[in-house]
């Protein structure tokens, strides 16, 4: 349904040298699937999923590549064709604890004017629509004559989860969309969505820093580091056949081959700075398993067992030992 | 981990500063980096460089006017209400002196009283704006209230009716008046800023360790909101200009002395305009003006600092 | 309602504020003009003994305890006793001023709204198509306009308009061989007389409009909602005005209310130059007669104009933003 191509994002910087946010990616997204990017922040995630849906300024980023739903390619179109396209293909839910609706206008007026921006439709339709979506989102419809800052996070972030599925979108993408709620709020939304996922079948691109969370829900997973795809695999192997040292190390079992005993412990180190682009592979530096190769050549996105894995560990043709 | 927490973002959030502090350069070095950074995105905004660069000009004149003037300022001996001449590029006054020597000799005094009027006001609104952001409680009620009072009664009425009370009008009874009634819409946004910072982490944690209040104000918190104060001071400044005019002008300032403002007034008194004698009165008023553009580009340079979405792109 | 008592109990305080100021500013001034004037007051002829104790009231003349003083001040105030001018001697101070007030009311009300709108409406132009042409050269522009004196601009009209090129006249509010009565040769006339003064308001006020909301929308639009809105395929009129202008207006509404001080102290001066027979001429007449009674209940009357123009944005703002209508944080 969704297929990204070399992707290239470069935030332009006024001293001239731009910073690749995203840097070649490679992936599709097929009908009804509930697909999870993970990353530690700063890793392109955010930036990459924006760039799917056709959001970033062309002012501030020069994009390059290809974003093709339905045959069409997103970054060919005229700005009324991707105009219409947005939110009827393809919407989003932005961070928890965002300003995502305008202060001044009642929550029903919100999913009005997205509703008259793409169809004609009687008022009281329009309406029965909004109660139902509430509904659908375990909320109490009379809120729909609320305004944003009368309603609790939780609520609004449910509100907002309504609101994308107002047109029946192919996808949505839901950027860190229970980040600032807590985690009682966190599990019951999370449950909700994949719930409606399950029953109205859209795809979900689910975007979160958090491993654990993303493994629950999503039926298949990309990790991404520095601002590329490092490993991608179905949610359901992942956590036995990890085979990227940065996913391994995610997940928190990461073993150190020297120490005698196996303990749990965070990442060292910091995600490069990718001013000027980086040589080699970017996780190298943080790399238990760092060989000469890692610093001078950048693994390639290559098939494995059971997905998709980049690092030099599984291309045995290319690692020379010396 | 906790550390990054509670880093200072001295010159706001800015491009630059992320790459200094990846840099792992001293803390004084990258204070210093930091610092000039900020002039640079002042420099960098095209309209503050314009106004940098007059406000340069004004402030060359205001030191060595009296040196390239033409004339000495107490030659009265002038063909009186000449217009504009090779001779006299601004014309000469009712009582026959040369406009452009008066202008030259002006610049001085009306910036002077400008930014001594400008620096007071900044002072007052500092001292307020920070009681009433540090110490929240009562303190902060009862000073909003007062700021909100002073805010919303008309700064030029008042103005003019303490000013004609007041039994001797000199330059310094002048800058007190507009000192007084001028401080209040400063000191909102500087309280409002103040409360901001006073609720960072990395001063709730030199709270914590038992920094006192002034060590905290001068140490922590001041360096940070410099961009705002200087944005307020120019603002000051700009509303003193403005005031002193408009006061001397109505001739509740001292006529005596040779300002941008008292020569419009004697300007409009010897009918200037009806005979002809535009330079007299538009020159001054367009120092006043240009002045005044100066500053206000300035800001927006500053405001660049502070508000990274209004940066220019 | 609590929104509304707030702002009404706001309303009583500023103007008692206004009204206590002008009872201690005379008598906190070293020297006592008020002697003088009475003798001066003495030497045009009787004042009726009522308007006497009305004057010696505003003027500070020692007579009594201060709370007595104070409360008489008060209640004269109320009745609308302020005693009798001395530069328009024997009419009363209110008589003068109710006969300025409608000439500055509607000239400086009228187009300081209008300047509002339309500067308004450039900003949000001006913030929507950023950097290109118009916002660099408006913004170039309006800061420099803005930057001018009122009386200054005032000045430069009267000079080429009306005295090189003779289209205007050169001051007064109508012609002299007129009087005053509701015919359409005398409305002729004063529309005629108030257009140079117009140029003057709306030339300085439409600047501080036109780049405070342009400022204020700029920052808007980086607001998380305008992203969505985007992303929803709204369309751009829409997120223009509905989504950004209108929550850009918020702040804006606010901004005027507080700049109507400057906008009036400007037409004050204005007046002056054009010798409009508004306040603000009326203002410098005191000045120069040093006539107190008249300067001080001017300022009251200013004073209170302006407050209550407050009231009135402070409703507009409630009425266009729903967390300050309910009270809730801000």
């Amino acid at each position: 349904m969704l297929e990204v191509k070399d992707l290239w994002v470069t935030y332009k910087s006024r001293s001239g040298i731009g910073v690749s946010a995203v840097r070649g990616v490679d992936f599709d997204i097929p009908d009804n699937s509930f697909l999870g990017l993970v990353g530690e922040s700063g890793c392109g995630k955010s930036t990459l999923g924006f760039g799917i849906a056709g959001l970033l300024d062309p002012k501030r980023n020069d994009v390059s590549g290809k974003v093709i739903l339905d045959g069409q390619d997103l970054y060919t179109l005229s700005k009324e064709q991707l105009r219409t396209l947005r939110w009827e293909k393809l919407s989003v839910v932005l961070q928890g604890g965002m300003n995502a609706f305008n202060p001044v206008l009642k929550i029903k007026q919100q999913f009005i004017d997205v509703m008259r921006a793409h169809s004609n439709q009687s008022t009281s339709s329009m309406v029965d629509r909004i109660a139902e979506l509430l509904s659908a989102v375990q909320l109490d419809p009379r809120i729909m004559d609320s305004y944003p800052h009368e309603l609790s996070g939780g609520m609004k972030q449910r509100t907002a989860i309504a609101l994308s599925l107002v047109l029946h979108p192919r996808l949505v993408i839901l950027d860190e969309p229970t980040t600032a709620l807590d985690v009682v709020v966190q599990r019951s939304i999370i449950n909700m969505l994949s719930e409606l996922q399950r029953l109205q079948k859209f795809s979900v691109l689910f975007i979160s820093h958090d491993l654990g969370l993303v493994l629950e829900v999503a039926n298949r997973v990309m990790v991404m580091y520095s601002g590329q795809i490092v490993e991608d695999k179905p949610a359901s192997v992942i956590m036995d056949d990890a085979q990227h040292p940065y996913t391994k190390a995610l997940l928190g079992c990461y073993v150190n081959p020297h120490a005698e005993n196996v303990s749990l412990k965070g990442i060292p180190g910091t995600p490069p700075d990718l001013r000027g682009g980086v040589q080699g592979c970017p996780f190298a530096p943080r790399c238990s398993f760092v060989m000469d190769v890692c610093f001078t050549k950048t693994p390639q996105l290559v098939k494995c067992e059971n997905g998709l894995v980049a690092c030099h560990l599984y291309r045995q043709d290319e690692v020379t030992v010396e | 981990m906790m550390a990054n927490q509670i880093q200072k973002p001295v010159s706001s959030t800015h491009a630059q500063d992320d790459t200094l502090s990846r840099l792992n350069q001293t803390d004084l070095l990258g204070k210093i980096f930091r610092r000039q950074s900020a002039v640079h995105t002042v420099w960098a905004n095209r309209k503050a460089r314009i106004g940098m660069v007059i406000l340069g000009i004004f402030i060359l004149v205001a030191i060595i006017g009296p040196w390239i003037s033409p004339y000495s300022l107490n030659n009265t001996g002038f063909t009186v209400s000449e217009p504009p001449s090779f001779a006299h590029w601004l014309g000469t006054t009712q009582s026959g002196q040369d406009v452009l020597t008066q202008l030259l000799y002006g610049t001085r005094i009306s910036m002077l009283v400008g930014f001594i009027a400008g620096a007071i006001t900044i002072a007052i609104a500092l001292i307020v704006g920070f009681l009433a952001g540090y110490f929240s409680g009562w303190i902060d009620d009862v000073l909003s209230l007062l700021m909100n009072v002073m805010l919303v009664l008309p700064g030029l009425p008042l103005m003019i009716v303490i000013a004609a009370y007041i039994p001797s009008h000199g330059i310094w009874e002048i800058i007190l008046v507009m000192s007084l009634t001028g401080w209040a819409f400063g000191g909102r946004t500087l309280r409002a800023q103040m409360l901001t910072l006073s609720r960072q982490d990395y001063v709730v944690a030199a709270r914590f360790a038992g920094e006192s209040p002034i060590t905290i104000i001068f140490r922590e918190i001041l360096p940070n909101m410099l961009s705002y104060i200087i944005a307020n001071f120019f603002g000051a400044v700009t509303g003193a200009i403005l005031a002193e005019a408009g006061l001397e002008f109505l001739g509740l300032g001292n006529p005596s002395i040779t300002s941008w403002g008292t020569m419009i007034y004697w300007a409009q008194n010897g009918d200037a305009l009806l005979n002809g004698q535009w330079a007299w009165v538009l020159a001054p008023g367009l120092c006043i003006a240009l002045l005044a553009t100066s500053l206000t580009l300035i800001n927006f340079g500053i405001d660049a600092i502070a508000n990274p979405r209004l940066q220019e792109d | 309602m609590r929104f509304i008592l707030r702002k009404l109990g706001f309303l009583v305080l500023t103007v008692w504020v206004a009204i206590t100021l002008n009872f201690i500013i005379p008598r906190l001034m070293p020297g006592n003009p008020a002697e003088a004037m009475m003798a001066k007051y003495a030497q045009q002829g009787p004042v009726p003994p009522q308007q006497e104790k009305a004057l010696e009231l505003m003027l500070g003349l020692p007579t009594g305890s201060l709370w007595q003083q104070y409360w008489g001040y008060v209640v004269n105030i109320i009745h609308g006793n302020f005693g009798v001018s001395y530069s328009f001697f024997p009419e009363s101070v209110l008589s003068v001023i109710l006969q300025a007030m409608p000439w500055t009311l509607t000239l400086v009300g009228l187009v300081t709204i209008l300047q509002f709108v339309v500067g308004t409406l450039l900003g949000v132009y001006a913030a929507w198509h950023r950097g290109k042409k118009f916002d660099s050269i408006a913004t170039v522009l309006f800061s420099f306009t803005s930057a001018f004196p009122y009386f200054w601009i005032a000045l430069a009209l009267i000079y080429f308009l009306a005295f090189i090129a003779h289209w205007f006249p050169i001051s007064g509010g109508y012609s002299g061989s007129l009087s005053p009565s509701l015919n359409l040769p005398f409305i002729e006339s004063v529309v005629y007389h108030s257009i140079l003064p117009a140029i003057t308001i709306f030339i300085t006020g439409i600047g501080g409009s036109l780049l405070g909301m342009r400022n204020n929308m700029i920052n808007t639009l980086g607001e998380d909602y305008i992203f969505l809105a985007r992303a929803e395929g709204l369309k751009s009129k829409t997120v223009a005005i509905r989504y950004a202008a209108r929550n850009a207006m918020l702040p804006i509404v606010t901004n005027f209310a507080m700049s109507l001080g400057l906008v009036v102290g400007g037409s004050l001066l204005m007046e002056t130059v054009f010798a409009y027979p508004g306040m603000g001429y009326l203002m410098s007449t005191a000045i120069s007669n040093q006539d107190y009674p008249l300067l001080q209940t001017l300022f009251l009357f200013i004073t209170i104009s302006v407050l209550l123009a407050n009231f009135a944005a402070d409703m507009v703002t409630g009425i266009l933003d729903p967390r300050v209508r309910k009270g809730a944080a801000r």
